[in-house]
């Protein structure tokens, strides 16, 4: 747990000692820079510049540490850190360090304005304290140069700074996805008031500095005058014939020195007798040997001799400063007039950029707020230009694609549309096509029980025919009997007239027996032809079901064919995506080419900076041949700032650009991924139509199959009503026959009673019948035969209806299978719709 | 770096045009679609893929038969095999990755996941 916190707190504390390490290295820096500087402005000997870097070296490990203490949005920042890698930072806090972040800079540079004159003034009172040798105007050149180097480190810590900050920047930005709560986080730096501090700031400092360089030169001009004089003054026997060629420099530029004896107050010698001036009060205070030092009107430098009875005092007036270094006081109106210049320069330069920037802003604020129209261009001679050219040519891209996923979407609403349609008719016909094969199956099962009940008569005709046929066989055998025993017989008449009842009673049994067999003959007929009705019943609604299968076949290929054509819509949309993405990389990355671009312009104009820096001192140096000089050394620094402020601001917006850019670029990732559910629901849309096409034309030649079936029944059932016809002509014959014998019989028994005389006619009668009996046989054979074709066919009936049974239930399977699927396409269709409207919904937000 | 060819054997349209939409999402590939496993026999012995995708249920040859001739081929051993399987049709799955099928993707199919198992697999190659 411990190591784990350990490792959790690593980052911020990392982070803090980076800063703190950077601000002592830069200050170092900074010190070595203004080193040379001080060395020139204080002539101190060995022993006090030791205990002059020790003392600085002590305050800057103080000072850095109250700028740690200072620099609060570091602090900030090393919590949020902290907090992120162990996964609890709130979006409050991650807010809170977004400010830091941009606050960073802001601090830093404030820090390094205070703490410079601040720890210079520390430093040179620490001095003051361990060496009290020195002088005030030492400890002042120091102060100085602590405001220089204020200003020179400040535009470098601002850079190094912004540049270590940078990713984190970034990366919080991103964190704090909306732009108008990361508005609210910053703290606004008008440009204006950047380029106005950074011009006044670069020009005031090291003017003052100048002068103070200029005044300490002149001071130690008349301390180097005392130091080279004093031998021979000092020391001179007769002092008032000193002779005045030898300081004719100092004097020339409106410098004087008395010769005094601090005893009595008498002036021994003097420069110029004319002058009028209290040497003795000047340096009334003064306990040392010599030293320089100044008072309201002029600076003076002194020396005594050994005994303390002489004293040499050179005072040059304040106003002969101007002289020495060839600078008229209209000259400072002159540099008052160039600080207002250069002021005004600053803020049209800034007034520019912040406008252009501020045009480019609600044009990107536009396009973000999706206005893609062409209300305003702008347009600039410098990179701004460039800039609101990319914008243009970005906004048109865009335009483009816009209006080209919305015809797609379009396109893939109206699919999506049709394809609903398609749904709802294609579960609309498999509905119907279910109540048609329920229908059918009545019908096939009511042509069933008919069968059966056919079967059943059939069978009964059958008995009928087997009983009637047997006793046809007896009466037969009893005619031939009859016959053969006929012609000799005549003697036993009786038997024979027994016989003849016994056949008599056979016949009308007969008669009966064929009378059922008309009746099952009437039956079958009937029943078959109720047959006939179902089956034509059976082959209409096959037929409906066919054309209701052929519609689904048709619906659900038009169905896919919209699936298609959504699924190369949602295609058409993701390359036009795919070309915005692109566009926008590209951006991206012409961005990043500017800012590199911008990158070399500002280390150009950094490094032109400090040479025109160098320039300005070298041409102060220079005196009056370099005054020309360094007003053109002013300007090129004036121009090098400039530059440097446009650059950084251009590198902001292009950052803003950037991050844009990403924004945009998620969108669009958002985007695709609709689309690509959209085709997953197309497809699977598209599969299930592909599932319905295919049932239903397997529905459709099932039903073929059916109808065949239902065909071939009819056809036996017509065979079944021509045999029933041919039964029934075979039960006329023997109804015929029958009667013709029972006609014989009436003879026959009319004979019996003249049975002796007319054996004869007996035995033709017998003839007769036995002729008779045979037509009966042929008949019954007739029908038995018809009767057993009936059976066959009604057995090829039955099994036919029993396969029609299943391949109803078949259809009706697959018809169900249709809805389900048409049910599922519904659905997807629906999602589909969905996505299309989702999709519309984000185009919407552009104004073409 | 060469094009991949990528080879699609489906008998449902709307399937293959889901397949070659994820596809065409890898640059630098050609895709050739087959409609059934006799059409994908013939394109996959007179041509060079790198990768098939192959479905089971087909009509004239099924996916099971296809990927059992290619893998008796000498030359189209190494061939990366996706085998697309019904919802529930496990048995089917296992015996396509016995048959020597390196991957599987269940219908309804998710063009990222396609993606995916396609890139990987051509990485792999």
């Amino acid at each position: 747990m411990a190591t784990q916190n350990a490792a959790a707190s690593r980052p911020g504390r990392r982070f803090q000692k980076r800063f703190a390490l950077l601000t002592l290295v830069s200050s170092a820096v900074n010190i070595v820079v203004i080193a040379p500087f001080l060395m020139r402005l204080l002539d101190w000997e060995a022993p006090e510049w030791r205990t002059f870097w020790l003392v600085v070296g002590g305050w800057i490990v103080v000072l850095v540490g109250v700028s740690q203490w200072m620099q609060q949005a570091v602090r900030e920042l090393a919590h949020w850190l902290d907090r992120d890698a162990a996964g609890q930072a709130t979006h409050e806090e991650t807010v809170r360090a977004f400010a830091a972040s941009i606050d960073l800079v802001r601090q830093v540079i404030r820090d390094s304005y205070l703490l410079w004159p601040v720890g210079a003034t520390c430093v040179a009172l620490t001095m003051k304290l361990f060496a009290p040798a020195i002088a005030w105007a030492d400890v002042l050149a120091l102060c100085g140069a602590g405001a220089l180097g204020g200003a020179v480190s400040s535009p470098t810590v601002a850079f190094v700074f912004k540049r270590e900050i940078e990713p984190l920047r970034a990366r919080l930005a991103r964190i704090v996805e909306s732009p108008e709560e990361r508005a609210r986080a910053v703290r606004r730096l008008p440009l204006v008031w950047k380029l106005q501090g950074t011009v006044l700031l670069t020009t005031v400092v090291p003017i003052v500095v100048m002068m103070m360089v200029v005044q300490r030169q002149t001071v130690l001009l008349a301390a180097e005058f005392v130091h080279a004089q004093q031998r021979e003054w000092l020391d001179s026997d007769e002092p008032e014939n000193l002779a005045a060629s030898s300081h004719a420099p100092f004097v020339s530029i409106g410098g004087g020195w008395w010769l005094v004896d601090p005893g009595n107050g008498r002036v021994i010698a003097q420069s110029d007798a004319s002058r009028e001036a209290d040497p003795l009060a000047a340096i009334a205070g003064e306990s040392a040997a010599a030293g320089t030092g100044a008072n309201a009107s002029a600076f003076f430098s002194w020396q005594r001799n050994v005994r303390g009875d002489r004293v040499i005092v050179a005072m040059l007036p304040r106003g002969a400063i101007g002289a020495f270094v060839g600078v008229a006081p209209e000259v400072y109106g002159l540099l008052v007039l160039a600080l207002a210049i250069a002021a005004s320069a600053a803020w049209i330069v800034a007034r520019d950029l912040s406008g252009g920037m501020a045009s480019l802003r609600a044009e990107a604020q536009r396009i973000a707020d999706g206005d893609l129209a062409r209300a305003s261009v702008f347009e600039s001679e410098d990179e701004l230009g460039d800039l609101g050219r990319a914008f243009d040519q970005m906004r048109q891209s865009l335009r483009e694609t816009v209006r080209r996923v919305t015809a797609a979407a379009d396109r893939v609403d109206t699919a999506a549309g049709q394809l609903a349609n398609v749904g709802s008719a294609v579960a609309e016909a498999a509905a119907d096509q279910d109540r048609s094969i329920v229908q059918a199956r009545e019908s096939t099962d009511s042509i069933r029980e008919q069968v059966t009940g056919i079967t059943e008569s059939a069978q009964a005709l059958s008995a009928s025919v087997e009983e009637s046929s047997s006793s046809i066989l007896e009466m037969g055998a009893a005619g031939e009997e009859l016959s053969s025993t006929a012609s000799v017989l005549s003697s036993r008449v009786e038997e024979v007239s027994s016989s003849i009842e016994q056949m008599i009673r056979g016949v009308a049994e007969m008669a009966r027996h064929v009378d059922g067999l008309s009746d099952a003959a009437i039956d079958t007929q009937s029943s078959v032809a109720e047959m006939a009705g179902s089956m034509r019943e059976v082959d209409a609604n096959a037929a409906e079901t066919a054309r209701l299968s052929a519609q689904v076949v048709t619906v659900a290929e038009g169905g896919r064919e919209r699936v298609q054509e959504t699924i190369a819509g949602m295609d058409a949309i993701r390359d036009a995506t795919d070309t915005v993405e692109k566009v926008i990389r590209g951006l991206g990355a012409r961005a990043q080419e500017i800012g590199a671009i911008v990158d070399v312009i500002d280390d150009v104009a950094d490094e032109t900076n400090l040479l025109a820096l160098n320039a300005a001192i070298i041409a102060a140096q220079a005196g009056e041949h370099g005054r020309a000089f360094s007003v053109v050394a002013d300007e090129i620094k004036e121009l090098a700032d400039r530059v440097m402020a446009s650059t950084k601001e251009i590198g902001s917006l292009i950052r803003a650009v950037q991050s844009e850019s990403e924004a945009a670029i998620s969108a669009i990732e958002t985007g695709a991924e609709s689309v690509w559910a959209g085709v997953e629901r197309s497809a699977q849309a598209g599969e299930s139509l592909e599932a319905i096409t295919r049932t239903a034309r397997e529905s459709g030649s099932r039903i073929a199959e059916i109808v065949q079936a239902v065909q071939e029944q009819a056809r036996a059932a017509a065979h079944v009503q021509n045999l029933m016809e041919r039964v029934r002509g075979g039960v006329e014959q023997l109804r015929h026959a029958t009667s013709e014998q029972q006609q014989g019989h009436a003879v026959v028994l009319r004979g019996t009673t003249a049975m002796r005389d007319a054996a004869q006619q007996v035995h033709r009668t017998t003839e007769e019948q036995a002729r008779g009996g045979n037509q009966i046989r042929a008949g019954i054979e007739v029908v038995r035969s018809a009767v057993e074709q009936i059976h066959q066919a009604l057995q090829d009936q039955t099994r036919s209806c029993q396969q029609s049974a299943s391949m109803m239930g078949q259809v009706s399977v697959r018809a169900r299978t249709n809805h389900e699927s048409a049910a599922e396409m519904e659905s997807a269709s629906g999602q589909l719709r969905e996505a299309a409207a989702t999709m519309r919904e984000n185009i919407e937000r552009f104004r073409i | 770096m060469a094009r991949h060819r990528i080879l699609i054997v489906e008998d449902s349209p709307t399937m293959r045009q889901l397949l070659v939409f994820a596809l065409k999402r890898l640059k630098e590939v050609d895709i050739v679609e087959a409609q059934d496993g006799m059409d994908g026999l013939r394109k996959v012995s007179s041509d060079h893929f790198d990768l098939a995708l192959i479905d089971i249920n087909m009509p004239v040859m099924d996916g099971l038969k296809l990927i059992s001739l290619i893998r008796g081929e000498d030359n189209l051993r190494e061939m990366p095999i996706i085998v697309i399987t019904t919802e529930g049709a496990s048995e089917d799955r296992e015996r396509a990755i016995a048959l020597g099928a390196n991957e599987y993707l269940t219908k309804p199919i998710q063009a990222n996941k396609v993606l995916r198992v396609a890139q990987s697999l051509l990485k792999a190659e």
